[in-house]
């Protein structure tokens, strides 16, 4: 339960976690925008699982150290528009590619790191 | 039930609101900058410890009561958590995320800024003060329709503001007579447990 007082804060979608589905090691994969708050959110998700005292082996928080370049932010620019929307999925494609080499490799990375049973491996913010 | 307060530094208001919820601060009358800074948690909050759940203690009803610093990012606190218990399955039932930032004043944001970020706490600290004195009866009636919207607390809630202004600080006792917590139900009232070690 959420209780409101005031309009503090636009809800764009910020600290939303979005289930993307299950890998091939059957392991929950979730993607989550963290709004330039990296340490708070970290601090969030561990006193979460704190709170209700689940393991932190449960989740497994990876930063992908990546951040918007010029075409991820003209692209979700021009997005907002209805008429200039083709070009900004078009920008972005353009931005995701250019990281798309180091975020295969951190992907990898995890999933040699990560076995269905344990979940161990942890990328601190 | 989790009731977690939350405001931008997690120094002043939430603190006031938490504090005032397990009966640490009374209802009826303000309290003095004394006993403001008698407060672990009061004025205390580090940037670095932004996001963390302060445990504060638990009220006589048995709800758990903590707050935490969001920063200007309500949405991201209320859409995470509202994520990780769909993932974990815990129900909407179990927690309760009250935004104090409505009852901050100008007077608290100045003093808040001065002595947290600028760290002029000798002149924010009591500037800071005066302001959450001023808003004080509005955290007070933020408080109340917290607790008369989760429950619990039996059918009069105003007969709790009678034993509520019994309390000070500095005292053997601080919640009161043993005697009195007998009667109106404060044996189920622990004293509030802070994480927080006091920094000065």
């Amino acid at each position: 339960m959420n209780f409101k007082e005031n309009g503090e804060g636009q809800d764009n979608g910020a600290g939303k976690i979005l289930s993307l589905g299950k890998d091939s090691q059957g392991n929950d994969v979730y993607a989550l925008s963290v709004k330039g708050e990296r340490g708070m959110i970290y601090r969030l998700v561990e006193s979460f699982l704190g709170m209700y005292e689940i393991k932190e082996s449960e989740l497994s928080l990876i930063d992908s150290g990546v951040r918007d370049n010029l075409y991820l932010l003209a692209g979700s620019f021009f997005c907002r528009s209805n008429y200039l929307a083709p070009l900004g999925r078009y920008l972005t494609s353009i931005g995701v590619k250019k990281h798309y080499g180091r975020l295969s490799q951190l992907v990898s990375e995890i999933t040699t790191g990560l076995g269905k049973s344990s979940l161990t491996t942890q990328e601190k913010l | 039930m989790k009731i977690i307060y939350h405001c931008y530094g997690g120094a002043h208001s939430s603190v006031t609101a938490a504090a005032i919820h397990l009966g640490i601060f009374p209802e009826d009358r303000i309290p003095s900058r004394e006993e403001f800074w008698a407060v672990p948690l009061y004025d205390r909050q580090e940037a670095d410890e932004h996001g963390h759940f302060f445990f504060v203690g638990k009220d006589k009803a048995g709800h758990e009561v903590f707050l935490t610093a969001r920063r200007s990012h309500p949405e991201i606190l209320e859409n995470m958590f509202e994520s990780l218990a769909g993932i974990f399955g815990v129900t909407p039932d179990d927690y309760y995320l009250v935004n104090v930032m409505g009852k901050v004043n100008l007077t608290m944001k100045l003093g808040g800024f001065l002595s947290r970020r600028w760290r002029f706490i000798r002149v924010g600290r009591p500037l800071v003060t005066r302001g959450t004195q001023a808003a004080y009866f509005q955290m007070v009636k933020l408080v109340q329709r917290v607790k008369s919207k989760v429950g619990g607390y039996g059918e009069n809630p105003i007969l709790q503001r009678q034993h509520l202004s019994t309390c000070c600080f500095g005292g053997s006792d601080p919640y009161g007579k043993s005697a009195d917590r007998e009667k109106t139900g404060w044996q189920f009232l622990e004293p509030a447990v802070f994480e927080f070690q006091r920094k000065r």
